[in-house]
């Protein structure tokens, strides 16, 4: 007896608001009010300043990556932290690496705003290109010319993340400091009022120049909250799962990936560079093709 | 088990706020060196150098620690003229920063 291949059914085209109510218009709505939320945290601790009676939290105690920096001196000096770190950025880094543990890198995906500003970033790129179709055809022949190059560095700086994570919590439990916070791109937007240069600043110019042409630049290669949330992420229940009956090969999903995964080829997608944003869900055509699944940890197949 | 992708983003949510609110529920949060977890003004005290904070200033370490403000100056290379009411998070730079204060103060009071 032969097994009969059902073809999947394509999705139903969705207008007017129905076409707005998606996961990815949620997801948005979800990175906006965290970006907000950090940016008035931001604007009040300008604002009020250091010799304010009133507490104004800076918007560096919300850093979960301080979290993990200040670990180690918190636990070994008696609850003390490192410099520019308080107990809420441990509360917020455990938040991240139990959301990790359970829901793979969702806090990149849905929460992290620098994330977000990289996606609005790469949005307003592919904007242009499809207003301005020269700019198109240059970026199109320059992205064709160097694929085999691009595609080589791409392999391995993904591994750069995790020395700077290496470097970054050693750093902090051996010195005492945050030996990273002059080289973050976050600390140097949101200290961006201090008006002080840090190599941070630089990196963030790279992060967002670099934005309009490849998707999240800085996730993909150094974060190190994305690495330590990643790696956790693997012992997690969920996962993507494409169904190779139903799948037609499109490569729609993998066109879609902010994190460059080659989604299409994959059975599942356990990827640590996944952040689990699910436009590769949203964006698939076909019925059952590429689904959330939850099921025992390590033995997605 | 199939997931819902709203389902899955609304879960994300319950389970990074909850754990936040959660922590914060049981008095475990603080966002700033000026209280402690149970909202308590936190002071320098000069049995111990921990206590110093970024946002106290170098008059307030200099009274506590009975170390004369030129001293410190001197002893971290910042100019002279600065003023006694900076706060010392503003005097970070290549050859100053807390940890470095807290270990100069800890190693002045030994005899």
């Amino acid at each position: 007896m032969t097994s009969q291949v059902v073809p999947s059914k394509v999705k139903p085209r969705l207008k007017g608001l129905k076409a707005l109510l998606t996961h990815q218009t949620f997801r948005r709505v979800v990175q906006l009010t965290f970006a907000a939320f950090i940016l008035y945290i931001t604007l009040v601790h300008v604002w009020a300043g250091e010799a304010s009676t009133n507490l104004t939290a800076s918007p560096e105690a919300f850093c979960p990556f301080g979290g993990l920096e200040t670990f180690y001196k918190y636990i070994t000096s008696a609850g003390t932290y490192v410099p520019h770190t308080h107990l809420s950025n441990l509360v917020v880094a455990a938040g991240v690496l139990i959301l990790a543990l359970l829901m793979r890198s969702a806090f990149c995906g849905w929460i992290c705003p620098l994330g977000f500003i990289q996606d609005i970033i790469h949005g307003f790129s592919a904007w242009l290109q499809k207003r301005f179709v020269p700019l198109r055809k240059v970026l199109r022949t320059i992205s064709q010319r160097g694929q085999p190059v691009w595609a080589f560095l791409d392999k391995y700086l993904r591994f750069v993340k995790y020395g700077v994570l290496i470097w970054a919590v050693t750093g902090a439990a051996i010195y005492g400091v945050m030996v990273f916070k002059d080289y973050d791109p976050w600390s140097a937007l949101i200290n961006m009022a201090e008006w002080v240069f840090t190599p941070g600043l630089v990196v963030l110019g790279l992060t967002l120049v670099g934005s309009l042409f490849v998707e999240r630049p800085w996730c993909r290669y150094a974060c190190p909250l994305g690495a330590a949330s990643g790696l956790l992420g693997k012992l997690s229940p969920v996962y993507l799962k494409r169904e190779a009956d139903a799948c037609t090969n499109c490569k729609i999903c993998t066109n879609a990936c902010p994190m460059g995964l080659n989604v299409h080829t994959a059975t599942t997608i356990t990827s640590v560079d996944c952040i689990s944003c699910l436009e590769c869900v949203g964006e698939c055509p076909r019925e059952g093709a590429l689904e959330v699944k939850i099921g025992l940890p390590l033995m997605a197949k | 088990m199939k997931i819902n992708p709203f389902v899955y983003g609304t879960v994300v949510l319950v389970i990074f706020l909850g754990v936040i609110f959660g922590f914060q529920g049981a008095g475990v949060w603080s966002t700033s060196g000026k209280v402690d977890g149970a909202g308590k003004g936190i002071q320098p005290s000069a049995a111990d150098v921990n206590t110093i904070k970024g946002w106290m200033t170098l008059e307030q370490v200099s009274t506590t620690f009975n170390a004369p403000v030129a001293e410190i100056l001197s002893a971290f290379n910042l100019p002279a003229d600065t003023p006694p009411s900076t706060a010392l998070k503003d005097l970070e730079s290549d050859t100053f920063d807390i940890t470095g204060l807290r270990t100069w103060l800890q190693n002045r009071k030994k005899p």
